[in-house]
């Protein structure tokens, strides 16, 4: 009786590495020892085209005092912890639309699926202009109820927040996709038999909708703030590197690409690309070891 | 089981949804008025656009902006590119991250874990690192400015095997249990019972990997080179000058580059909803 | 004078090429060496890389004039966006694989000169560095041996409004116009036309076409002659920052928020502002600009003395090209006669080959171009370093602070200077 799990696995193990092989092979060598060689490329100095030379944990060293570390670090969770206040918005979006028997729902699916689909270089010049302090449309509307708009996207304070709004509106989409199938996968005689029951929709909403959803939740906690901590494309095209509020509000990634294509330090850009992944490595194993908490595999 | 169309138990009266339609318009609109602009935009001339302030809406609409796109960019040749490339990563992903997003829910290996965690980790560092190492595998192969040398690396999506894995993680089972006690081996039990439960969440991986492939940027412009060779959205980043640009023609671009995904989005999930409805979902 | 061939210090440079070639992946330098006379009959296929969609319509009239002369040879022309040309360029240093042809600009050209991957000039047949500038020829040499030809140039000039100027009543600028004319002149149409929303200057903090020239026109500089240290620390350059910072403070000119969100270019491109500090590349933009008839252009003001800032796209080719004869041929016409007359009457650029400028000026007489050019003989050189984009993110971080106020003109020189002499000294 002893013997047989033992034989399974191992029998499990052929067939296991059959199943994930191909995929592995890939990644192993497209993305993984591209990894290994950041991570000896951090304890070096590594000129622009080649040439390295060992400097042990230097680099290291300068990350700890340089003090813009610490505020793209700062800068990086806010925009994260923004854009994740999405899933909840998405929740509730999604079940919206994906209530039976909505009219239009193609429609309204197609609105907020747009904002994923457009070049990510024509967003940001439409919400550049709808930023701009003296002309764009939301210093406009303000202006209309007697407030003064600030410089959105060129003032230290405001220009966080100003792109993380834009990250938010932007990941609704795919988490409403995301949730989208969640729901779909919930069998409809569950709801028939809460109603039989004399549960509300709104008791049916958070005791069983919710619940059932937490796979999905998760899988969006987990992504977003991965994609969070990767913010460069949306800052880079919003502010721009001209920009007065740039310095205090650019992100882990930001830094990365400013040592490593502007100043040409890919040695101490390297570093920092590891300290990104130690950083987000921790949050997903925490949110990982948390799941068993909330999330409910049927 | 009845033959029960369309869940009805929460019966859609009128009033009922009322404040759906009301959130899910307002959001639309937020979702969308920036596109509105972008087609405004498109309609514009250069001097409506880089005016300050600029201007709400154009003198005369300028249709032949959209036209100007076919004169810049040789766009059907383009075109050709991003959905080949992108064909060839949604099938190619939608194979390999289910087979292997149901090895990393559903069986038991040694080493599990930690392959996983790894796996996950490629998401976690910067792209920017993967360009060089990328780009000199690719060139070693001799597949620079090919099709399948832009889609290769995108073959393989940590992204997808982790959607797919949460996915199987969450069915039944039972399910395969039983199949097991049949005597089914394991790609059996993932080709005849798990596979067709995941219509869905394979849905969900190919559209959402189409939109990535389409729009991925840096990847393709590295690898290419001529211009009937790249895919649109490298195309498009070209139209951008060093001291000018001009936006009026970029929007239309845009908007002409985003309307395939648009349409297939429509075809797809209409299918996919109407195909749920009768399948009957989980038996 | 560059085109002497020296040959002890190009051994030295190949040494050095040749020690960095070695650690690359993947040599492939079998591109053959260059005849000392191309045959008309050479054949191949190169590729020809830009950063410019505006000047892609002139590249391709050249690309088909040297087709004329060179029927076997099939030149392939990539436009990449300015933002990601050279982040792409040196993903394909690294790997080997530069196209054959290519642009280069001034601070990016030392990195890729020292690290042997561009073809020294004295071994490419037909290139004579006496029809440029002296100015320009001096920005693409390194170490004696020059390594791109350059393709065109271009000055500072001051733009203006003639209108805006009419209506607030102010005298045109001429030639002798202070660094004092420059601002009254702008408070006094900022103070006249403040409803029409029409500033006296475009303001903003652009390196080139602004702080530079006022930097040396105070007497400073912004690099020293061997490149070791930083001019930001000198009394001339706090002048000039300082003379900045007090039109923000006193509003003549918009404050350093407004410029980030609306580029001065694009103020006075749309009528709002009255003067702007640009160079000649700006004519391009401006002749479709709504005001266009009102905008003129005038030679620069003065400060202690005269200053100006030259710089212009220099083209060169990769030293492990897969064809170099063919590039070779190519190349040299690229700097040729007859390629820079087809610059200038497509209006692309300032072709650098003497003589060759007048369709160019021609094109747009009421912008009166002949005077960026005329300034070309006493501008200076653009500023660089091995590693100039080092520094160059350091003044974007910088300029906004000390003109925006949020740093002590006089501390924040300091700052940038100490920080500036760091990123020198790393490259030794």
């Amino acid at each position: 009786m002893s013997s047989e799990p033992t034989r399974r696995i191992r029998r499990e193990d052929g067939w296991a590495w059959l199943f994930i092989g191909p995929l592995m092979l890939g990644v192993v060598v497209f993305y993984f020892w591209p990894i290994l060689r950041t991570l000896y490329n951090s304890f070096t100095e590594f000129g622009a085209f080649g040439g390295t030379r060992w400097t042990g944990l230097e680099n290291y060293a300068d990350l700890l005092t340089d003090a813009h570390v610490p505020r793209a670090l700062l800068n990086t969770l806010i925009y994260t912890v923004i854009v994740l206040l999405g899933i909840p918005l998405s929740v509730y979006l999604a079940a919206l639309l994906n209530r039976p028997g909505l009219r239009l729902a193609w429609f309204y699916r197609v609105m907020f699926f747009l904002p994923i689909v457009a070049m990510p270089a024509a967003i940001a010049m439409v919400w550049r202009m709808i930023y701009n302090s003296d002309f764009g449309l939301l210093n406009y509307a303000l202006s209309l109820v007697g407030v003064d708009g600030p410089y959105w996207i060129s003032s230290p304070g405001w220009a966080l927040a100003a792109v993380s709004v834009v990250g938010l509106w932007s990941s609704l989409g795919f988490s409403i996709i995301i949730l989208s199938g969640g729901l779909r996968a919930i069998p409809p005689e569950l709801y028939e038999a809460a109603s039989l029951d004399g549960a509300g929709p709104m008791r049916q909403f958070f005791s069983l909708t919710v619940p059932l959803l937490t796979p999905s939740i998760f899988f969006l906690t987990i992504i977003t703030a991965i994609n969070g901590f990767q913010l460069f494309d949306l800052l880079y095209a919003l502010l721009g590197p001209n920009n007065p509020a740039m310095a205090q509000t650019q992100s882990l990634v930001y830094l990365f690409y400013e040592q490593a294509f502007a100043q040409n330090d890919k040695g101490y850009a390297s570093a920092i690309a590891m300290l990104i992944l130690l950083v987000i490595g921790v949050i997903t194993l925490v949110q990982f070891r948390f799941q068993r908490r909330w999330v409910s595999y049927d | 089981m009845t033959d029960a169309p369309a869940p009805r138990p929460r019966a859609a009266r009128g009033p009922r949804n009322i404040d759906a339609y009301v959130v899910l318009t307002v959001g639309g609109l937020v979702m969308i008025f920036p596109f509105v602009w972008q087609l405004i935009m498109s309609l514009s001339t250069q001097a409506e656009v880089t005016g300050v302030p600029p201007s709400l809406l154009p003198a005369s609409p300028q249709w032949g902006n959209f036209a100007a796109v076919f004169d810049l960019l040789p766009f059907v040749d383009q075109f050709l590119v991003s959905v080949g490339v992108t064909a060839l990563r949604v099938i190619v992903q939608m194979i390999l991250c289910a087979m292997a997003g149901y090895a990393f829910a559903r069986m038991q290996f040694r080493g599990r874990g930690i392959l996983f965690a790894l796996l996950l980790s490629i998401l976690m560092v910067p792209n920017q690192i993967y360009l060089i190492p990328q780009y000199s595998i690719i060139q070693g192969m001799g597949l620079l400015n090919t099709v399948l040398g832009i889609a290769m690396p995108g073959l393989f999506s940590a992204f997808g095997t982790f959607l797919l894995r949460q996915h199987f993680v969450a069915l039944p089972a039972e399910l395969e249990e039983a199949a097991r006690l049949d005597g089914a081996n394991p790609w059996q039990i993932f080709w005849r019972v798990m596979l067709p439960l995941s219509g869905p969440a394979l849905a969900s991986v190919a559209i959402l990997t189409t939109i990535a492939s389409w729009n991925d940027l840096l990847w393709p412009l590295v690898v290419s080179t001529y211009e009937d060779r790249m895919p649109l959205a490298v195309g498009l980043a070209t139209l951008q000058g060093q001291h000018m640009t001009n936006y009026p023609v970029m929007m239309a671009a845009s908007l002409l580059a985003m309307a395939p995904i648009l349409i297939l989005f429509l075809v797809l999930q209409r299918r996919v909803v109407e195909g749920l409805a009768h399948s009957g979902m989980k038996g | 004078m560059v085109t002497t061939t020296r040959r002890t210090l190009l051994t030295g440079a190949a040494a050095l090429g040749a020690g960095t070639l070695a650690a690359c992946s993947g040599g492939g330098g079998g591109g053959g060496d260059i005849p000392d006379e191309i045959p008309a009959d050479t054949s191949g296929e190169i590729t020809y890389s830009i950063w410019d969609q505006a000047q892609k319509g002139a590249m391709e009239k050249i690309i088909a004039a040297f087709g004329k002369q060179f029927p076997d040879i099939t030149v392939s022309l990539t436009v990449t966006p300015f933002e990601q040309y050279f982040e792409k360029l040196q993903t394909q240093a690294t790997g080997g694989d530069l196209p054959d042809v290519f642009w280069m600009n001034g601070p990016n050209f030392q990195l890729y000169a020292s690290e042997g991957k561009l073809q020294d000039l004295a071994d490419v047949p037909g290139v004579d560095a006496d029809s440029y500038p002296d100015a320009m020829n001096a920005l693409y040499t390194l170490d004696g041996a020059q390594y791109c030809v350059p393709k065109d140039f271009d000055t500072i000039g001051l733009w203006w409004n003639a209108d805006h100027f009419e209506k607030a009543g102010v005298e045109a600028p001429t030639e002798d116009w202070t660094w004092d004319d420059y601002r009254e002149t702008s408070r006094a149409i900022t103070e006249a036309l403040a409803d029409d929303g029409v500033w006296g200057n475009a303001g903003g903090t652009e390196n080139q076409a602004y702080v530079y020239p006022l930097v040396l026109q105070a007497g400073g500089e912004i690099i020293s002659e061997d490149a070791t240290r930083s001019g930001y620390g000198s009394d001339a350059a706090i002048e000039a920052f300082e003379f900045l910072r007090g039109m923000v403070e006193e509003k003549i000119a918009p404050s350093i928020e407004f410029t980030s969100e609306n580029k001065p270019a694009d103020l006075f491109n749309a009528g709002k502002a009255a003067m702007l500090w640009s160079g000649n590349w700006s004519a391009a933009v401006f002749k479709d600009s709504p005001v266009r008839d009102a905008i003129r252009t005038a030679p620069l003001p003065t400060g202690k003395q005269a200053g100006n800032v030259i710089h212009g796209i220099g083209n060169t080719m990769a030293a492990e090209g897969r064809n170099k004869a063919a590039a070779a041929a190519f190349l040299a016409f690229l700097g040729g006669e007859e390629a820079n007359r087809i610059q200038a009457e497509e209006g692309a650029a300032n072709p650098a080959f003497e003589g060759t400028a007048q369709a160019y000026v021609d094109a747009l007489p009421e912008f009166e171009l002949q005077r960026f050019i005329d300034a070309a003989a006493d501008a200076s050189p653009y500023p660089v370093s091995r590693n100039t984009a080092a520094w160059l993110s350091l003044e974007l971080e910088y300029y906004p602070k000390i003109v925006g106020g949020e740093l002590e003109v006089a501390a924040g020189c300091a700052e940038l200077a100490q920080k500036m002499d760091e990123a020198l000294a790393d490259e030794q």
